[in-house]
């Protein structure tokens, strides 16, 4: 997606890359499981009136889960969105110091959220709460996955907003590369791509 | 309590924490956090844990990651261009010719996935090229890829209908149905635009091209077939009630996995890549979430919206004048704003002033993603511009600008006949 932003990393960052697809990949597995659970459960419902109890249950750990791991590949991608219209009229050490504080600023919300998922585990954990359904989850497992995912989320940003950090010091220009809004170009890359790609299968 | 002014003061802090910069989620969460920490210390802190994991662990929200993974796999699977093709044989007739294409693939695809960037960028790059051997005007060919593409929103699946339905409590499936009509209609708006453009000046159009072979058209038409069939499965199954809107997002997973499968299509580096994308999607979406849920239960603790509801019936406003005012204030953010962050950030403030003049939360939802499409095409930070010109890879934005707006007249159009007959959204 921006590899003008990958090979600007340190080796570190590369590898919390490259286990942030692995984890994202094996949430996006978890959602085609999902779908099929769903669809197993609805045929069974609809037409032979036996329904695979839990679903729903199940679908919203599958979120926490996606959702949790997915920030940390969303930020190194630099997914989550920003504003930047204002940016161009900024100077540009301004500007840079804007970029290193967006990253600062989303570790502290991201230390802030990994704190109070453990606070809430911690408090399932002390009263061994169990779900008032019929799967009886205890609910400390999916919340262990889920505090595991915000605290990979928490420990991206601070990697990242030390990597900002550093380069501010030391190599300033970098900083909005490697840390700034991405351009529409790579944001639509992949779509045009595949869309290519699609149309010569089609045969056009 | 939080006055009227302490509320404004607010909401331009948060603006300034975008404009700096700031990650939205950043912005919304610092701007609830310190509202909170001003007026109730710790108090209000503490529950942060546990709305995190409710806005997490909700399998309302379980359909976002679904349809977009649906739409993801059916774009990469090529389904997109195959219906292009085939909904471009059935157009050239009409005045305007292969524009009504872009406007007629859009809607179709548009039922298929919720994402207005994707719509854009596939339907953009199959249209460009072709457009070109016959000399169209760009500027309109432009225009009917931008803003057909803002119908990806509003016609159901849409993601930006999840969010608002997960923030206000409303119905997702009521809020799908409501979706068609406007969809409809504002897609035939857009064609008439073209028709009405090509009588007055026919050269918009270029040359005329002979139609393809009645077989060949026929037979093209199966391609039509699959993405109008996971339409109906979809909505079918929420309308009639055999499933929730979530569920029916997993069956239409199966059946976009299904088709791409017959296509040939579906393969690991092309699944990796719709799995990446559906996880960054998906994780951008609930990093904003989380930060919003949480602005919400602090504004209401403050009792912001109840306050805000006092002060605007305070002056004696008829509704469509307020309407008619809301609907000034969504254009001026929208030229600032994005589309998702102005719907999310106004959402508490505003649905009490229309509630408060008679409409309901399925009517504000439909009207908050009209004015959403209308965001995503009005410079400067018209997402649907910026994707359109960049597949369009020659000449400058500003053709884009000049090419979406007699389709911006639309969606005013639009806006403008749901509110005179709110009936129409059932």
């Amino acid at each position: 997606m921006s590899d003008s932003a990958e090979t600007n990393r340190p080796r570190v960052l590369r590898a919390v890359e490259r286990i942030s697809v692995g984890l994202a990949l094996g949430a996006g597995v978890t959602i085609a499981l999902l779908a099929v659970l769903i669809s197993v459960d609805i045929i069974g419902r609809d037409l032979f009136g036996v329904s695979v109890q839990g679903t729903d249950e199940i679908g919203g750990y599958v979120l926490a889960f996606v959702g949790s791991l997915g920030m940390a590949l969303t930020l190194m991608r630099r997914g989550h969105p920003r504003i930047d219209l204002f940016f161009r009229f900024f100077p540009p050490t301004m500007r840079d110091a804007l970029n290193v504080t967006a990253q600062v600023a989303i570790a502290g919300f991201a230390l802030f959220m990994a704190w109070q998922a453990w606070g809430e585990l911690e408090s399932t954990l002390r009263f061994g709460a169990i779900t008032n359904t019929p799967l009886q989850t205890p609910l400390w497992v999916p919340q262990s996955i889920w505090l595991a995912g915000m605290v990979f989320f928490a420990l991206t940003c601070c990697l990242t907003s030390a990597h900002a950090l550093w380069l501010f010091t030391t190599d300033r220009r970098a900083v909005s590369r490697v840390y700034g809004s991405p351009t529409v170009e790579d944001e639509v890359g992949h779509y045009v791509d595949t869309a290519g790609e699609g149309r010569r299968d089609a045969g056009d | 309590m939080l006055g009227i002014e302490g509320a404004a003061l607010g909401f331009g802090l948060l603006l300034f924490l975008l404009f700096i910069g700031l990650h939205i989620a950043t912005s919304l969460f610092l701007v609830a956090i310190l509202g909170a920490w001003i007026f109730f210390g710790d108090a209000m802190i503490r529950p942060f844990g546990t709305m995190m994991w409710g806005t997490l662990n909700n399998f309302l929200l379980v359909a976002i990651p679904l349809f977009v993974f649906m739409g993801e796999v059916l774009v990469r699977g090529g389904v997109t261009e195959r219906m292009y093709r085939a909904l471009a044989d059935w157009t050239r007739p009409l005045p305007g010719g292969l524009l009504h294409t872009n406007i007629a693939a859009s809607t179709v695809f548009a039922s298929i996935s919720g994402s207005s960037v994707a719509t854009a960028a596939t339907i953009g790059t199959v249209a460009f090229p072709t457009f070109r051997r016959q000399n169209y005007a760009e500027a309109w060919v432009a225009g009917s890829v931008a803003s057909g593409a803002t119908l990806g929103i509003l016609i159901p699946p849409s993601i930006n209908l999840i969010i608002y339905g997960a923030i206000t409590n409303t119905s997702i499936g009521a809020l799908f149905t409501a979706g068609i009509l406007p969809g409809i209609l504002l897609a035939s708006a857009f064609m008439a635009m073209i028709v009405i453009a090509c009588l007055i000046n026919p050269s918009i159009a270029g040359r005329p091209t002979p139609m393809a072979a009645w077989a060949e058209r026929r037979s093209r038409l199966v391609d039509l077939v699959p993405p109008v069939l996971i339409f109906v499965l979809i909505m079918g199954s929420i309308y009639l009630g055999f499933a929730t809107p979530t569920e029916a997002a997993g069956v239409g997973v199966m059946a976009a996995l299904a088709l791409t499968l017959f296509y040939r299509t579906l393969n690991w580096p092309m699944l990796r890549e719709a799995m990446l994308a559906t996880v960054t999607t998906t994780g951008m979406i609930l990093l904003i979430l989380i930060a919003a849920f949480y602005l919400n239960f602090i504004l209401g603790v403050l009792g912001v919206p109840a306050q805000v509801s006092a002060f605007v019936s305070g002056f004696d406003v008829q509704p469509v004048t307020m309407i008619l005012l809301l609907v000034l204030l969504y254009m001026l953010l929208g030229c600032f704003l994005d589309a998702l962050a102005m719907m999310i950030a106004t959402i508490p403030i505003i649905l009490p002033i229309v509630t408060l003049i008679g409409y309901d939360s399925i009517w504000f939802g439909i009207f908050l993603v009209l004015m959403c499409e209308l965001a995503l095409i009005t410079p400067p930070v018209g997402m649907n511009l910026y994707v359109t010109q960049s597949v369009r890879g020659r000449g400058d934005v500003s053709t884009v600008i000049v090419g979406v707006l007699p389709f911006c007249l639309c969606i005013l159009a639009v806006v403008a006949l749901i509110t005179v007959f709110p009936g129409l959204l059932i």
